[in-house]
């Protein structure tokens, strides 16, 4: 018993080769934290922590005497060594409260019954029969101290369910109230201090205990009396421990409840805050009870069931959470069959007696004994199928499983040693913690991943849209150029040989006409003559043809400058309607050499394509008699332009637009322009255009 | 004594034609086929006129005749195109000594009409 009972049992896991079967998880810890070296660390350093703090409060001292029929003698114990442990056969007195000075002379008390402490009166038999659990009684207990001089101070705890003490014959302290039934009695959990004094050579220790309240009664802890400094500081320590717990519980179930809160699909964050949450709340019931530092006078009733609802809720409130990380691996039935039974046993906590419900707790563990079992299997298939976390949720599943079992047996009276589990259960929701940790991390870089991913096709898209645009912007001005060499063509060298053949015609004529002067009357002349003036009218036609067609495929006139050019498509407008044709000043008295030896051929073709589309848009749709133009250069950077008409509107959509208008205005928004279309209906359309010209071009972007 | 005239056109087709029918009414005493061509005939042949397209490939037909006048003060210009756009007129009246006539109704009695009034 030298080992405190966590490295002890850290011993036999490794060593003895029985325990094959337990063995197993520590390889799967190391492999677990190689893999995952930071969450190993911080887990094992935890644990060893834990370890760490445990380990100084071994209570008991092997070789410390132990009572014998009512009588413990100390006086060769050294209490520098450690305090004792008032272990061993107390004097009982079943049925009695026995006042302290009857004590004095006990010859006329009736003999007592020699009762094991720790331990329930139950086991006790009283005239063949064994004690009932409910019943009150006189516990006496005296104690060799040979000469002292240090205070001594004695520390009571599982006395049930209340009780009052004298040391001496005097009162020292009352717990909860005893009594003779249920209603004279009121029970009180947690721990008491008391201290003894110094200079004693005998303690005689009466304690009148009565149980109306929990499954067992009598002294079921060891009463431990020794050195009150190092009592107090002992207390104190482990107190601290258990409120660092509780404390460390809460705020990571806070945590989790807080994350759940935030993103509401991360069920088993939502599990594991509560869960938490649950143990947090047990941790203060439990051992030293930190919670009747605030609350004295805590029933036994509540704080058991708070202990109860702990465990009933908190193991199907664990199954859930194993469900919500491991859904293909645990059926949901038999979480919601494990989330039923908890239930039940809950609501049954809460409404009955703690002596009525304190008896059923045995069933629960046999049942989460069951639980435990199914959920290390379905656990141990998701570690096999590699499921993320699931060796590390197992490890944490078998030792607190062993833990349990281990403290069962202690609750149970049939291993002396202290239970542990508040320390175990920490360190494996810490490793859960973690675990949820993780995957919380995991989806918000899955997340950063996405926002990544989609600037990265964001950028792929607007690349792809620049691409587009260039294509048709080089599409535009390749077809420009077509058009344009198709025109000079036309109007070059077709328009070219026409003229030639008309000017030989008429010349033919002029000949024919001298030829044929003095033969007056000349039918075949004159004939002649009239089929040379009609194959004139018919090459005029031809030209005037090849002429427009080269005009909208190309205006020729472009070349002259831009206003030659919107001057020469005005002409060609005459038949529809008047246009006026306003020039700013920006293009100066000579629009020849101020204006348009500034303006580049593209942009001047580009206006020259809007105001072409607006004024046929004027002629046939707008059905409009009088057009304005309205032409300037604006600062030497640009071109602005403004065709209003006084026909009878259109759609300002741009997709209800004509082909034409949606070419110009995206090739027009292209080049870093201006573009806007007005219109109302009844009242005319004005398009107006803003279009720096290419040296401006780059900037204006 | 037919005026003496050079031909600036950046058709040759066209400039033959022209060559085969006005020669009754005018004596061309050199052609050009583009404006650095007609520069220099000008320069070297002092003629009393000039008969030349508005267009002349890339080159503003305008320019030149501005440049031509600018040089040669009493040089007579005589501007043409295929086609009488209104706008032909309207430039070429703005340069001294020069006029506008559309080339179907170019012939020998016009241009000695023009050249020598």
């Amino acid at each position: 018993m030298g080992l405190p009972p966590t490295l002890k049992w850290a011993n036999r896991f490794g060593k003895d080769p029985n325990m094959g079967s337990l063995c197993r998880p520590f390889p799967f810890y190391f492999r677990t934290a190689r893999r995952m070296a930071g969450w190993g660390a911080i887990l094992l350093v935890t644990l060893l922590f834990c370890a760490g703090c445990v380990a100084p409060l071994g209570e008991a001292e092997p070789q410390a005497p132990r009572a014998r029929a009512g009588v413990m003698d100390l006086s060769a114990w050294d209490f520098a060594s450690g305090s004792v442990p008032l272990d061993g056969t107390w004097a009982f007195y079943w049925g009695e409260f026995i006042p302290p000075e009857a004590f004095h002379s006990p010859d006329e008390l009736g003999e007592p019954l020699l009762i094991d402490v720790p331990g329930s009166w139950e086991r006790l038999t009283a005239e063949g029969e064994p004690l009932p659990p409910y019943g009150h009684g006189t516990y006496h207990l005296r104690v060799e101290l040979g000469q002292r001089r240090g205070p001594l101070g004695l520390r009571l705890r599982g006395i049930l369910s209340a009780f009052s003490l004298w040391v001496n014959g005097e009162h020292m302290i009352t717990r909860g109230a005893v009594g003779t039934d249920q209603d004279s009695e009121r029970s009180v959990g947690g721990e008491t201090h008391v201290g003894l004094g110094s200079g004693l050579s005998t303690l005689d220790i009466v304690i009148h205990v009565s149980n109306f309240a929990f499954r067992d009664g009598g002294i079921i802890s060891s009463p431990l009396l020794g050195d009150q400094a190092t009592l107090t500081h002992d207390t104190q320590r482990a107190l601290g421990i258990q409120v660092f717990l509780a404390s460390s519980l809460f705020v990571i179930g806070l945590y989790h409840m807080g994350i759940w809160s935030i993103r509401r699909n991360d069920l088993h964050a939502l599990f594991l805050g509560l869960f938490c949450l649950l143990l947090a709340a047990r941790t203060t019931v439990m051992h030293h009870a930190p919670l009747t530092l605030l609350l004295p006078d805590l029933s036994l009733d509540v704080m058991l069931k708070v202990e109860y609802l702990g465990f009933y809720l908190g193991l199907p409130i664990f199954a859930l959470f194993l469900w919500s990380l491991y859904p293909k691996e645990f059926s949901e039935r038999i979480v919601g069959a494990i989330l039923i039974v908890g239930v039940l046993f809950s609501l049954f906590v809460l409404f009955t007696p703690g002596r009525i419900n304190s008896g059923v707790l045995a069933y629960f563990e046999l049942f989460a004994i069951a639980c435990f079992v199914y959920m290390t299997v379905a656990t141990v298939r998701a570690a096999r199928r590699g499921r993320e976390g699931a060796r590390l949720i197992l490890l944490g599943a078998v030792i607190v499983f062993v833990v349990v079992i281990h403290d069962m047996l202690y609750f149970w009276h049939w291993i002396p040693t202290r239970d542990f589990a508040p320390v175990a259960i920490f360190g494996m929701v810490l490793a859960y913690s973690l675990i949820v940790s993780k995957r919380f991390s995991d989806a918000y870089e899955r997340e950063r991943m996405l926002v990544r991913q989609n600037t990265a096709l964001l950028g792929t898209v607007q690349r792809q849209v620049e691409e587009i645009k260039r294509s048709r912007r080089l599409i535009y001005e390749r077809e420009e150029r077509t058009r344009s060499s198709i025109a000079e063509t036309l109007h070059g060298t077709v328009q070219s040989r026409l003229l030639s053949a008309r000017l030989y015609l008429q010349s033919a004529l002029q000949r024919l006409e001298q030829a044929v002067a003095p033969i007056d009357g000349s039918r075949f002349a004159d004939e002649a003559s009239s089929m040379i003036v009609k194959a004139n009218e018919e090459i005029d036609k031809g030209r005037q043809e090849v002429r427009d067609i080269s005009h909208r495929l190309h205006p020729t006139l472009i070349r002259m400058g831009l206003v030659a050019a919107i001057r020469g498509l005005i002409e060609r407008f005459d038949s529809h309607f008047a246009v006026a044709l306003q020039l700013g000043s920006g293009f100066g008295a000579d629009e020849q050499q101020d204006g348009d030896e500034a303006i580049d051929e593209k942009t001047g073709l580009l206006v020259y394509r809007t105001v072409e589309e607006a004024l046929t848009n004027a002629a046939k749709h707008a059905q409009a008699t009088q057009v304005e133009v309205a032409l300037d250069f604006v600062d030497g950077k640009a071109v602005w332009a403004r065709v209003s008409d006084n026909g009878r509107g259109m759609s300002v959509d741009r997709s209800g637009h004509g082909v034409g208008l949606h070419i110009i205005a995206t090739r027009v928004e292209e080049v870093g322009g201006e573009y806007t279309l007005s219109s109302t209906p009844g009242q005319g359309t004005t398009l107006e255009v803003r279009i720096p010209v290419a040296r401006f071009r780059d900037r204006q972007k | 004594m037919l005026p003496r005239i050079v031909l600036v056109d950046d058709q040759p087709e066209y400039r033959a034609v022209v060559r085969a029918l006005v020669s009754e009414g005018v004596h061309i005493v050199a052609e050009a086929g583009n404006a650095e061509e007609a520069m220099l005939m000008v320069d070297e042949h002092r003629p009393d006129g000039v008969v030349m397209d508005v267009n002349l490939g890339q080159v503003n037909g305008f320019h030149l005749a501005k440049a031509l006048t600018e040089r040669h003060p009493h040089l007579r210009i005589l501007l043409t195109s295929a086609f009488a756009e209104r706008v032909y007129a309207e430039y070429a009246r703005r340069i001294p000594g020069a006029s506008f006539i559309s080339k179907s109704e170019l012939n020998g009695r016009t241009l000695a009409m023009y050249f020598k009034s």
